[in-house]
């Protein structure tokens, strides 16, 4: 293994860092105002990219495409909230974990019922084929994209919350609820506001990795599986912890594939191990 | 308790064989499920990852009454083993899981069960890959003077419901005493519990490895019964199995996941008669049971099992 290799590696591990990162940010702020984790994500993830390889089909255009996807997800993330979530945040949390996990179980068959058992893929589009070389590596152009497709989307969610007036009322009610519906928010209106913003991350993350990968119906459980990793790891709720995590787990799976190809997932989670024994709260997340 | 032990010895006797069949998976399912009620219903933690330990029991029994000459011990020696390694397996996981509660637990199980499936999927050369391990042999049971042959008419069947309810007896003895009456302190209250002087997460750590041990040995039985073991049994689309059973018999109740184990193969298998997408038909059933009936079925039932009774002897006064 030479040093040029390990530095290509690096910048593949970065593109799937990328793209965790949507995953996971998604994840972070509906955890962050919900208190909910949303297992259903992995759904919304493999959806976005079901519906990006559809929309792409017909209209022979990949961005109209992923439009499409992150969109259908935002409408099936208000069906949810609005059709099942909100009839039992009153209840356990362990009941919600429960209806999010049915509800997977539930769209992996009607993806199978729509779209066939069968993998399918999507075109790369024509402007982001092709590779270049990087330090003596062929590097893919879309993983350059993929970086700053992750670039943007962070600092377009940083700028959001914690530079306008929406990011502020949504931290606030975070804090606390009740206080913030007394000032006059409408909270479960928010609620449905930050769910469908957060499918929308989990749709985008998933029509962008459709030209990378082959499009199956169980696809989000293994990145769901990554993103826990990320969010855990960098602190369930927290944005930063979000891109932390998911540079730390995109670029040491990365650096896995090289080491043991075989165990890479494993080498993931001997690291989430670790990190959960001596910081059970993860690097930015509040103790609990 | 004797009554049903009374009717699952008999069955045999008036069921076509393939309903025995079905009922010997559907026991070895129930003690899947009562361990996982073990964490889930007793002690509050709810686990996404409990195929993980089936399916190492399950891999370690194929293995070794594969690669073992069979005799009489082999079974019993291929049990030992698979409790031996679900034991360690869930040790070194839980270490790390019962620092943590709530969700967090959740995707930590769930997370550490698929690094399980991962190692079975990719392991070829011990586990078969995707294969799976088949042609597993019938065993048979030997006792010093008797031989007992698995293959013969009901006997498989006699051999898991003897183990099944040794381990819920067991299992009823362990919920009843106070280690038991512990764990469901620490789910009520864990702070309070905290406060009396219990070290809340040894406990948790107890239930955790108690309820991998039987996982695993669910699984111990599971792959010589259908003579095969495959990487399906470690996915996470398996570890949604106890959960639902237990969900629809009620976590609340002993035999609740036995119930719902019972209810929800007969469920799969009549619905597999018409079509092949039971995830989605059980997401959906999950779902509503979640919001309409968070206790389970099983109450409902002895509720009616009562009135019953209760008729019956009104009937007895009058006449």
């Amino acid at each position: 293994m030479t040093i040029d290799m390990l530095i290509g590696q690096v910048v593949i591990g970065i593109s799937l860092a990328a793209n965790l990162f949507l995953v996971a940010s998604g994840l972070t702020i509906i955890f962050g105002l919900l208190r909910l984790i949303n297992f259903a994500h992995a759904s919304l993830y493999a959806l976005g990219a079901y519906f990006c390889f559809t929309v792409s089909g017909w209209t022979n255009n990949y961005w109209v495409g992923l439009a499409s996807g992150c969109f259908a997800t935002m409408i099936l993330g208000a069906a949810i909230e609005i059709g099942l979530l909100r009839r039992i945040y009153k209840s356990e949390h362990i009941l919600q974990l429960l209806l999010t996990f049915a509800l997977i179980l539930a769209f992996t068959d009607l993806t199978k019922l729509t779209w066939g058992a069968f993998p399918v893929t999507v075109q790369l589009p024509a402007a982001l084929s092709g590779a270049v070389s990087f330090s003596g590596n062929p590097i893919p152009v879309y993983c350059f994209f993929l970086i700053g497709m992750g670039l943007a989307v962070g600092l377009g969610l940083y700028l959001f919350m914690y530079r306008t007036k929406w990011g502020a009322v949504i931290r606030t009610a975070a804090y606390d609820r009740e206080m913030t519906s007394a000032l006059g928010v409408n909270v479960p209106r928010l609620f449905t506001a930050v769910f469908i913003l957060g499918a929308g991350l989990g749709g985008l993350g998933g029509g962008i990795a459709a030209p990378l990968t082959t499009i199956i119906p169980d696809m989000g459980m293994l990145i769901i599986i990554d993103s826990f990793a990320v969010i855990i790891i960098g602190g369930v709720g927290s944005l930063m912890g979000a891109a932390v995590g998911s540079l730390i787990i995109g670029i040491w799976g990365a650096i896995g594939l090289l080491i043991v190809p075989q165990f890479a997932m494993v080498f993931t989670f001997v690291l989430m191990g670790i990190i959960l024994l001596i910081r059970p709260w993860g690097i930015f997340g509040e103790k609990f | 308790m004797l009554c049903t032990m009374a009717i699952l010895v008999a069955l045999p006797g008036v069921l076509p064989k393939f309903y025995i069949i079905l009922l010997g998976s559907i026991l070895i399912y129930g003690l899947f499920a009562m361990s996982f009620n073990v964490l889930f219903g007793y002690t509050g933690l709810l686990s996404f990852g409990q195929a993980g330990f089936f399916a190492a029991g399950a891999y370690v029994s194929a293995y070794v009454l594969k690669e073992m000459p069979s005799s009489g011990m082999s079974i019993c020696f291929a049990i030992f083993l698979s409790l031996c390694l679900s034991a360690i397996l869930s040790l070194v996981v839980g270490i790390v899981c019962v620092r943590l509660s709530g969700w967090v637990f959740a995707m930590v199980t769930l997370a550490f069960g698929q690094i399980i499936y991962t190692i079975v999927y990719k392991w070829r050369d011990v586990t078969g890959g995707d294969d799976g391990l088949y042609g597993i042999p019938v065993p048979k049971l030997g006792f010093p003077g008797m031989e007992i042959d698995l293959k013969a008419a009901f006997n498989h069947y006699y051999f898991i419901l003897f183990v099944v309810m040794v381990a819920v007896v067991i299992l009823r003895i362990i919920v009843r005493s106070p280690f038991g009456t512990t764990i469901r302190a620490i789910r009520d209250n864990p702070t309070r519990a905290q406060f009396i002087g219990l070290n809340i997460r040894n406990y948790r750590l107890g239930a955790f490895v108690i309820s991998g041990l039987f996982a695993g040995l669910a699984g111990a039985l599971f792959s010589p019964y259908k003579g095969i073991a495959s990487p399906e049994l470690a996915n996470w689309a398996f570890s949604a199995n106890p959960v639902i059973m237990s969900l629809i018999g009620g976590t609340g109740m002993f035999v609740g996941p036995l119930v719902g184990a019972l209810v929800y193969r007969m469920l799969e298998h009549f619905i597999a008669m018409y079509t092949g997408y039971w995830m989605l038909f059980f997401g959906i059933v999950l779902i509503l049971s979640v919001l309409f009936f968070p206790q389970g079925i099983t109450p409902y039932l002895s509720r009616g099992v009562l009135r019953l009774e209760k008729g019956i002897r009104r009937m007895r006064s009058c006449t």
